[in-house]
C-alpha cells in the first residue's frame, strides 16, 4: 500500500539519522514477502498474524467481530498509528488516526521522527502583494493521494521593517488567519509558528507577533469526494488559501487585507488499485470456492 | 467488472467512501477518545516478530541509535 512505499522512500534518511523502521500488520509472511518483493521494500514487514503484538499494545480495532470480512483479516487489524520510540523502547512521541482509512505520509511521518520543518515537494502558487508580503504555498508531497494525511505548507514573508500579529492580538489588530477553500479536501489542526511579543510602550500593549517569515501547516487529505476506489480520477485538484493579516511598523499600521493564492495540485492513484482488485479476486474465488456469498 | 460496480456506494460521516455497508464493523470508527496504545513516556511491550523475508525480528533490539519508527497499518493490500 501506499504508505509502506513513501515510507521506503524515506527509510534510508531515518536510518542516516539514527533511526529504524518497522511497519506491523497482520498480513500473513507471504502477502507481505510478495508485496516486499513486487515494490522493493528493504525495511522490516513484521506480520502480526494472530494479532499477538497488536492486542498487547491494546490497539485493536474492537469494532470488528471475529466473523466479519474473514476472507480479507480485517479482524485484528490494529488502529492505524504510529509510535516514534526513543533507544530504549520508551514512546517519544505518537499518532494515531480514529479512521482505519487514514494514514501519515512518507514525508510526514520522516519529518516528525526527527523534529525537522517539512519540506515542499510539490509545485508551488505564490501571491506577491504590493507592500512586498508574499504568500507561497506548497504540499509535502508531488501529489496528493486519497486519504494520505500531507501538510500544506504556507510561506507568509513579511518584509523588513514590518510585522504582523498573531492569534491572541489586542482586538484593535488583525492578527494573521487562513482561510483554505476548496472541494474534496479535508483539514487538520493549522500549526502556527511560535510568536514573539511585542510591546508597545506609547499604548501600553504587549502583542503576539510575527517578523520575518512565517510558516504555517495544514495537515491536508483528498477525500473519496474527489476521488473513489476503483473510478478514474480528476488529473488535479483545486483550492485556494487566503491569508488576512495586518502590517505595521513600528509608528504605524496599514488597513487589515488578504491575499489569496490559487493552488493546483496533482492527483494520483494509490499504489492500491490493486488492494481493491485484490479483494475483488479473493472475494470472488473464495465464493466460487464455498458457494457462499461471503462480502 | 470493478466491485465498486457491483455494490451500492456507502459514505461515511467522514465522508470516506468504500463498496460496503457503513454499519459493517469494517466500516465502523472508535468515538474519538480511543484506546492508542502505550503513552509518551512509556516502554512499549516487546515486540518479536516475522519479517517478509520469514525472520524473527525483535524491535527492541534493532532501534536505531536514536531510536525507531513503529508504524502499525491496515494491511500490505490496502
Amino acid at each position: 500500500m501506499t504508505q509502506l512505499v513513501q515510507l521506503q522512500s524515506v527509510s534510508a534518511e531515518l536510518s542516516e539519522n539514527g533511526y529504524s523502521l518497522f511497519a506491523i500488520s497482520n498480513d500473513p509472511v507471504e502477502i507481505l514477502k510478495d508485496f516486499a518483493s513486487k515494490y522493493g521494500i528493504t525495511f522490516p514487514l513484521l506480520s502480526d498474524e494472530d494479532s499477538k503484538v497488536i492486542k498487547s499494545f491494546g490497539i485493536m480495532n474492537q469494532l470488528i467481530s471475529p466473523d466479519e470480512g474473514k476472507s480479507m483479516n480485517w479482524y485484528g487489524i490494529a488502529y492505524p498509528g504510529t509510535y516514534y520510540l526513543d533507544s530504549e523502547g520508551v514512546v517519544a512521541d505518537k499518532d494515531f488516526h480514529q479512521h482505519h482509512a487514514r494514514r501519515a505520509s512518507g514525508s510526514s511521518v520522516l519529518a516528525r521522527a526527527l523534529g525537522n520543518e517539512i519540506e515542499t515537494n510539490s509545485d508551488t502558487a505564490q501571491s506577491i502583494l504590493s507592500d512586498g508580503v508574499s504568500i507561497k504555498v506548497g504540499i509535502s508531497e508531488p501529489a496528493l493521494r486519497l486519504e494520505m494525511i500531507s501538510q500544506l505548507i504556507v510561506d507568509i514573508d513579511i518584509p523588513e521593517g514590518m510585522h504582523a500579529y498573531a492569534a491572541g492580538a489586542p482586538e484593535a489588530f488583525t492578527p494573521i488567519s487562513l482561510k483554505v477553500e476548496g472541494e474534496g479536501i479535508r483539514l487538520g489542526e493549522t500549526q502556527w509558528p511560535a510568536s514573539t511579543d511585542l510591546h508597545m510602550p506609547e499604548l501600553d500593549l504587549t502583542a503576539p507577533t510575527y517578523f520575518d517569515k512565517v510558516r504555517v501547516i495544514v495537515p491536508i487529505t483528498v477525500t473519496s469526494e474527489k476521488i473513489r476506489l476503483g473510478h478514474e480520477i480528476a488529473d488535479s485538484l483545486q483550492f485556494s488559501v487566503t491569508a488576512s493579516f495586518q502590517l505595521c511598523n513600528e509608528t504605524a499600521c496599514d488597513l487589515p487585507q488578504q491575499a489569496t493564492v490559487a493552488m493546483s495540485v496533482p492527483l494520483k492513484r494509490l499504489v492500491e488499485p490493486e488492494g481493491l482488485q485484490t479483494y475483488v479476486n479473493r472475494v470472488e474465488a473464495i465464493e466460487a470456492e464455498s458457494g457462499k456469498e461471503v462480502r | 467488472m470493478l466491485m465498486s460496480e457491483q455494490v451500492n456506494e456507502y459514505y461515511d460521516e467522514f465522508g470516506f467512501y468504500s463498496p460496503q455497508e457503513i454499519t459493517r464493523g469494517t466500516r465502523r470508527q472508535p468515538d474519538a477518545d480511543f484506546n492508542t496504545g502505550p503513552e509518551i513516556g512509556e516502554t512499549v511491550p516487546k515486540i518479536l516478530l516475522p519479517d517478509q523475508t520469514g525472520n524473527l525480528v525483535n524491535v527492541q533490539q534493532n532501534l536505531g541509535s536514536l531510536g525507531g519508527v513503529v508504524v502499525f497499518h491496515r494491511s500490505a493490500l490496502w
